[in-house]
């Protein structure tokens, strides 16, 4: 098998869910995974790529993305009734893949990644919760 | 987020920033550039 090697980054779409603590910080997660999002601080899966279904995912196109909330992603709230802690909605952007990178025919599986961008937002005081984030996280749409 | 589709390629990204690859050894040192002593002598 031949390993394409490419500078620059990836950038793919994808949705994390947000929560907003007692104080009124916002805070991100992945939407599956528990695993937390921090301003300036890189993101690196715990097993490569190469293993399994392992790594950062994300969609190739926001049509993509679309198509797998059925085309509204408000369907993606469900989940956030049944994390613990409950999470507070949810939020759509871009993220930057590097590292071992699988492609799939839809979307992408990276090692490392960080926030590239925030677009959308749905759940409890979104607006607000989307202006939070651009800003602590240093991204615009 | 598990509806990516089939699998297509393994890539290796190196970024142009917050790179994360790093050599595995230090870059071997110049050669030496080899300057005859003196010139040969004229027939």
């Amino acid at each position: 098998v031949t390993t394409e090697i490419v500078t620059g980054e990836i950038v793919g779409h994808r949705f994390w869910r947000y929560f907003i603590s007692p104080v009124g910080d916002v805070g991100l997660r992945s939407y599956v995974a528990d695993t937390f999002w921090r301003p300036r601080q890189i993101v690196e899966c715990s097993e490569t790529p190469d293993v399994a279904e392992h790594g950062i995912h994300a969609f190739k196109t926001l049509s993509d993305l679309i198509f797998v909330c059925r085309g509204d992603p408000r369907s993606l709230l469900v989940r956030c009734d049944v994390t613990v802690p409950k999470s507070h909605g949810v939020v759509l952007g871009c993220v930057q893949l590097w590292g071992i990178v699988h492609k799939h025919s839809r979307g992408y599986r990276g090692q490392y990644a960080k926030p590239a961008s925030f677009s959308e937002a749905y759940g409890d005081d979104a607006p607000r919760a989307l202006a939070r984030l651009k800003a602590s996280f240093g991204v615009w749409s | 987020m598990a509806e990516i589709g089939e699998p297509e390629k393994r890539v290796v990204v190196v970024p142009l920033e917050n790179p994360v690859i790093q050599p595995t050894h230090e870059p071997s040192p110049p050669e030496p550039v080899k300057v005859p002593e003196k010139e040969p002598a004229q027939p």
